[in-house]
């Protein structure tokens, strides 16, 4: 059972027609639910993900079975270590998103999947390009002294998949029991969005029960519709800006950082840090949200644009 | 990777990119008046109070103070809109009613605002002569 396909290389045909699929019902809809740019964008920033991807894979892999030589138990492929590797590849998938959202390093790689102010399928697509750089591979190695490299390949690159479907508008809520332990649109749409009281919420990627339990769930509420995108948005569709403005930034605010510290600062901390207090993080704009609430409760949830 | 299977990847996204822009989705997004570009940079920045408004006459473009006498740009940005906090050194220029202003931000590029009578007091507010500011 060495030799396992990549789910994700079947899954892009149905990838594309769902995409269609949405792009119709939004032509029905809500033609703004799509922009042709910002697709085209998108769409750009998954193909150069999946060569890096491709590029990567080797080396990942040589380094996943490095690892796997110093096994601590010898599993094998019977159908329940599929079941654990699967849930346990997906509370690794929790840590690495959550840090990417809390380390900048991390979130210069990620943020290209949130730099679209649209949410629906073709966002999904948005992927890194930089994911080896910012070594977000590092959250998954504990698992290959469990379980062989292939199963642990396989199981994300279904994890991915369930993604897909989650980034929609066109799904308002799942069945309730779903909703309780599921990943779902409703969670996700949370987690795209610039709202100050959904920042930083619904790291999940499969199981939202991880939010649940450590205290990052956040529930959408039809009172507060989520606002898409990075709370200083691009205003550009150029996909190699999208893939590097961040590495860019911090190299930037590294180069002019005072003192070791605020370099490791702007390295380490999380977005928005900097070493003056002069720029936002997701608590300051939660602070400062709920300062506007108090004194001026009017304005607490602004009316939704136009 | 197989070149099959990126020319495939690749054919894909020119489809899409093609029935994104053949089906005509995205829409006109204009800023209607002054409450919506208000809200826009409400929505866009927590710290941000919007006290007063001006609206580029074809709704592509506004500008926005704030109680604490700070200024937002917005213009639009597909079907929907982006906004900078205008810093100074920023540039600006003023040329009879319309209103140019950049906000440190190649990426983000320069705006021009149709604001009728309303440019040359708004320009002096920002601190922009009808030379480069």
């Amino acid at each position: 059972m060495a030799d396992l396909p990549d789910p994700v290389t079947y899954a892009v045909p149905g990838f594309v027609l769902l995409v269609l699929a949405e792009m119709l019902v939004a032509r029905a809809q809500d033609r703004r639910r799509y922009c042709p740019r910002d697709t085209l964008t998108s769409l750009l920033l998954g193909f150069g993900s999946t060569i890096a991807g491709a590029l990567a894979a080797g080396g990942l892999f040589l380094m996943a079975e490095r690892i796997h030589a110093f096994r601590i138990v010898e599993i094998g492929f019977v159908w329940w270590a599929w079941i654990a590797c699967f849930v346990i590849d997906d509370l690794a998938y929790y840590a690495f998103h959550r840090s990417a959202h809390r380390v900048r390093w991390f979130w210069a790689s990620h943020v290209i999947h949130h730099s679209s102010q649209h949410y629906n399928l073709s966002t999904a697509l948005r992927q890194t390009w930089t994911g080896v750089l910012s070594l977000a591979f590092l959250f998954r190695l504990p698992l290959f002294l469990v379980f062989p490299p292939e199963m642990v390949f396989f199981c994300g690159g279904v994890n991915l998949i369930y993604q897909f479907w989650i980034h929609t508008e066109v799904i308002g809520r799942m069945p309730r029991w779903f909703e309780a332990v599921m990943n779902t649109p409703s969670h996700h749409r949370v987690h795209h969005a610039t709202n100050p009281l959904y920042l930083d919420r619904n790291y999940a990627g499969v199981f939202i029960v991880w939010d649940r339990m450590f205290g990052s769930f956040v529930a959408e509420d039809a009172a507060d519709p989520p606002r898409y995108g990075i709370v200083r948005q691009l205003g550009s569709f150029n996909p190699l800006w999208a893939a590097f403005h961040e590495w860019v930034g911090i190299a930037r605010d590294v180069w002019h950082a005072p003192g070791l510290a605020a370099k490791i600062g702007y390295i380490v901390g999380p977005p928005g840090w900097s070493h003056d207090a002069s720029r936002d993080t997701s608590e300051t704009i939660r602070a400062k949200w709920a300062a506007r609430h108090a004194s001026r409760p009017d304005r607490a949830c602004e009316p939704a644009i136009p | 990777m197989t070149m099959l299977a990126l020319a495939g990847s690749l054919a894909a996204v020119l489809l899409l990119a093609a029935a994104a822009h053949l089906l005509r989705l995205g829409g006109d997004a204009r800023i209607a008046d002054e409450a919506q570009a208000m809200a826009i940079a409400a929505d866009a920045d927590a710290g941000f109070d919007p006290v007063a408004a001006a609206v580029d006459r074809a709704g592509m473009a506004a500008l926005v103070r704030g109680t604490d006498g700070r200024h937002m740009l917005i213009r639009r940005h597909g079907s929907m809109f982006a906004t900078r906090i205008l810093t100074p050194p920023f540039f600006g220029r003023l040329d009879r009613r319309t209103l140019t202003l950049g906000a440190n931000d190649a990426m983000f590029g320069q705006v021009t605002l149709d604001l009728g009578d309303a440019a040359p007091m708004w320009a002096r507010g920002l601190g922009v002569s009808r030379k480069n500011g």
